[in-house]
């Protein structure tokens, strides 16, 4: 459950985390783009107000120009020569060359006061403009499409002692030329509109294209250019129109490139979070919930095996420091283990033979009188007593009679068998317990014990003490239930040795139920060597 | 004591030696102010003065400055009367008109005036009109404007562009020969403010006609030519058998009190042998009377 609250909270941490950072660069991009756009919007608008102004003093100069020739004592004579008196025109042609000829006009033309052409006659375009339009002088600048296209001109009129004596008009083409001259740097495009269609711009191949506005947009080929109209003093509506342009393929494409370094910084910010969660995850939450499992299993009694690794962190120390109480644990379980088992075998070890003891015998009897009742057989009780014990106690002393029964016990182990159970139960008494399919291996066990015990006396300080053992077997079937009890076995087994003890000792009698008090009919038999 | 004397000593030399480098250039100044004589004034005898003025620099000794080559704004008969008036013994100065100076104005303006030489006002066409010869009469109709055409004095069917230079209205002035008064002119003329101007006109306008001094008119690069009037031409000759109607006088003019060198220059321009060359190039009548 804290592994899963502590996961979960990492989880809510790095997905706050997460929409923080992608929020914030949402909202940084959004409001970038906003940026970005109302700029360029305002660029277009400020670049539009300067062209206008580059235009209007582009007509102040034209019509500086125009006062300049009118304004000429000389061309007013050369004027009034040509217009009053009737003179060629030749002689003011000539000087209005040699005098301003250097002019950065491109075309020029003077016209009489009946709109006749004096000067300029091969422009007949605009000398028949100007001359139509002469009444309206006042206006002083016009734009007119001719020949050569949009052009602006400035007129001013000659005038010679007081009397009007015709036209002055300057021009300036508004060629492809001039557009450029006038985009330079603005880092847009110009163009000139009519009847739906781009007469000149400064871009390369965009002549004739159609010229649609959608939205203040304008979309030539793939690209799509946000658009301004210039407003020209004197451009009525059946002229060509000028519009400046910012291309807004340029923009998106920058936006497109930012929006896509926003998104790289999304991905790259997301995927540092996502590794920080899982440095985060794999250094805290997996140490800790190994510890939590190891606790568990500690807590349901197993101390299983820890590890450990290079502490390079404060948890990895305290797995460490987990692994080496686990160890502690183990070695003081083993060691706990080891007492018990000590304690144990004290409990059910006779502690000078090495033997079983009673409690043994109790404890196990249960379990081999089942397994012989299952198997359909028989248990054996083979009680043995050293012949005079006390006399040799008496005789040689406590230590000879211990190591009397030590002796004794090791005859036991030689020559018993490996299913047998053996236990002394009393100061020289032995009992061998054991499953067998019928009495005679038990009896044989028995008189091969007697016969061993009389044959090897114990020799103890260079002294051969002789000693024999008297053994009373008792059995119980698996067919009688009344057998079944150890008491019962223990009772005739010792029934039996006494038989033997009375009978002179150094035997083996085996209990039989017709001589049994109780059980009236058994009858006991004697081996003697 | 012996350094600090020295030190007084050296302090006042360089004073004084300061003070006479600057009366040295004063005088210096002064000097080169009195080997001066300033001329300035008309057009036509400034060609006179200059054509001689290496032999007049001769006589008199004096580096002679002369202002008056085209006859522009500020300077012309105006400009001769005001350097006159500012004669000097340390700034000999003097003038040259080309109009008559009358005797009111010469009261007034304390001046002597000294006359040079007669100069032939020759009517000029543009070298494009077949024109020679005017008479008198036709003169005064085309300047007039009551003749228009050329075709009408026997030219090509071309408009008579009158050129004028009214200049010294209140003077006795070359222009009042063809017209006496201003306001007889054509109303359809141009009036131009020199005669540098005048003769470019005339050279620029196949039909036009103008007048001047036999200086101008010998401009080599215009395309201008002087005609007869009744048969005569503008020549020094004609003007001393006064065939020509049409002349002007040249005259120096001085203050009150001219120098004895402005005196001897203006004499030498009067009857000396440089002048003589120079007025028979340009046609010039020399008048030998020293004062008036």
């Amino acid at each position: 459950m804290g592994t899963q609250t502590y996961r979960s909270r990492l989880i809510f941490y790095s997905s706050v985390l997460m929409v923080f950072l992608i929020g914030t660069l949402v909202y940084s991009y959004s409001y970038t783009r906003a940026i970005i756009l109302e700029e360029s919007e305002r660029n277009l608008t400020h670049t539009v107000r300067l062209l206008q102004s580059q235009i209007e003093s582009e007509r102040n100069e034209l019509l500086r120009y125009a006062g300049i020739v009118s304004d000429d004592l000389r061309i007013q004579e050369y004027m009034f020569v040509v217009v009053r008196v009737g003179s060629d025109n030749e002689p003011l042609l000539k000087l209005y060359e040699r005098l301003f000829g250097w002019l950065p006009i491109d075309r020029r033309v003077i016209i009489g006061e009946k709109g006749d052409v004096l000067v300029g006659a091969q422009y007949q375009d605009l000398a028949a403009w100007v001359s139509k339009h002469r009444d309206r002088v006042s206006e002083k600048v016009f734009y007119f499409e001719g020949e050569r296209g949009l052009e602006l001109v400035a007129v001013a009129p000659i005038v010679y002692q007081g009397e009007q004596l015709g036209l002055m008009a300057v021009s300036r083409t508004l060629n492809r030329a001039w557009l450029q001259q006038k985009r330079q740097n603005s880092g847009g495009h110009v163009f000139i509109e009519k009847d739906g269609k781009i007469t000149i711009s400064t871009l390369g191949d965009s002549s004739r294209s159609d010229f649609e506005i959608n939205d203040g947009r304008l979309h030539l080929g793939d690209d799509t250019y946000r658009v301004n109209p210039m407003e020209l003093p004197g451009l009525d509506d059946s002229m060509p129109h000028m519009w400046y342009g910012v291309s807004e393929t340029a923009i998106v494409q920058t936006l497109h490139k930012h929006g896509q370094f926003t998104l790289m910084l999304v991905v790259v910010g997301g995927l540092a979070i996502f590794a920080v969660g899982l440095m985060i995850f794999r250094n805290f939450n997996r140490p800790l919930s190994r510890l939590i499992t190891l606790t568990e299993e500690i807590t349901e009694g197993r101390l299983p095996v820890m590890v450990k690794s290079e502490a390079q962190n404060e948890i990895d120390v305290l797995a460490n420091k987990f692994a080496d109480m686990l160890q502690a644990l183990r070695e003081k379980q083993t060691e706990i283990d080891r007492v018990h088992k000590q304690l144990e075998k004290s409990a059910i070890t006779d502690t000078l033979t090495g033997l079983y003891n009673r409690r043994h015998l109790q404890e196990i009897f249960p379990k081999l009188r089942s397994q012989a009742q299952r198997d359909w057989r028989c248990l054996s009780v083979i009680l043995c007593d050293l012949d005079f014990f006390k006399k040799i106690n008496d005789q040689y002393g406590h230590l000879a009679g211990d190591h009397c029964l030590v002796h004794f016990s090791k005859l036991l182990k030689q020559h018993s068998r490996s299913n047998d159970f053996l236990y002394r139960i009393g100061g020289e008494e032995f009992v061998i317990l054991s499953i067998c399919k019928d009495t005679d291996g038990s009896v044989a066990i028995a008189d091969k014990l007697r016969m061993a015990c009389a044959d090897s006396p114990v020799v103890y300080r260079g002294k051969n003490i002789p000693l024999t053992v008297s053994c009373g077997v008792s059995f119980s079937t698996p067919d009688d239930p009344h057998d079944t009890a150890l008491q019962r076995l223990l009772s005739r087994a010792d029934k039996a040795l006494y038989q033997a003890k009375d009978e002179g000792r150094n035997r083996v009698c085996i209990y039989q139920p017709s001589a049994d008090v109780e059980t009236p009919g058994a009858q006991q038999t004697a081996h003697q060597a | 004591m012996s350094s600090s004397v020295n030190h007084s000593y050296r302090t006042w030399a360089s004073a004084v030696s300061l003070v006479l480098l600057s009366l040295s250039t004063i005088q210096a100044r002064a000097e080169d102010d009195e080997n001066v004589i300033s001329g300035a004034g008309a057009h036509f005898p400034w060609v006179i003065f200059d054509s001689v003025k290496d032999d007049l620099q001769k006589i008199v000794s004096k580096k002679i400055v002369l202002y008056g080559k085209n006859s522009m704004l500020g300077q012309g008969c105006n400009a001769a009367v005001k350097m006159a008036k500012q004669n000097t013994v340390q700034h000999e100065t003097f003038g040259f008109v080309c109009c008559q100076i009358g005797d009111e104005e010469i009261k007034r303006e304390g001046l002597t005036v000294y006359p040079l030489a007669q100069e032939p006002l020759a009517v000029i066409l543009n070298k494009a009109n077949p024109v020679a010869n005017l008479t008198g009469a036709q003169v005064q109709k085309i300047f007039k404007g009551e003749i228009k055409n050329w075709k009408d004095v026997g030219g090509e069917d071309r408009p008579v562009v009158v050129i004028t230079r009214l200049h010294c209205k209140d003077r006795v002035t070359d222009w009042k020969k063809i017209l006496p008064t201003d306001k007889e002119f054509a109303q359809e003329r141009v009036d131009v403010s020199s005669d540098d101007d005048l003769v470019k006109r005339v050279s620029d306008f196949a039909g036009a006609i103008g007048y001047s001094g036999t200086t101008w008119a010998r401009e080599p690069n215009l395309a201008i030519k002087q005609i007869s009037v009744d048969g005569v031409a503008p020549t020094a000759a004609a003007l001393k058998a006064k065939t020509y109607p049409y002349y002007r006088n040249l005259s120096a003019v001085t203050n009150t009190t001219p120098s004895k060198d402005v005196l001897n220059l203006i004499r030498e321009v009067q009857s000396g042998k440089a002048f003589r060359t120079a007025a028979k190039q340009y046609e010039l009548l020399p008048v030998h009377t020293v004062e008036q």
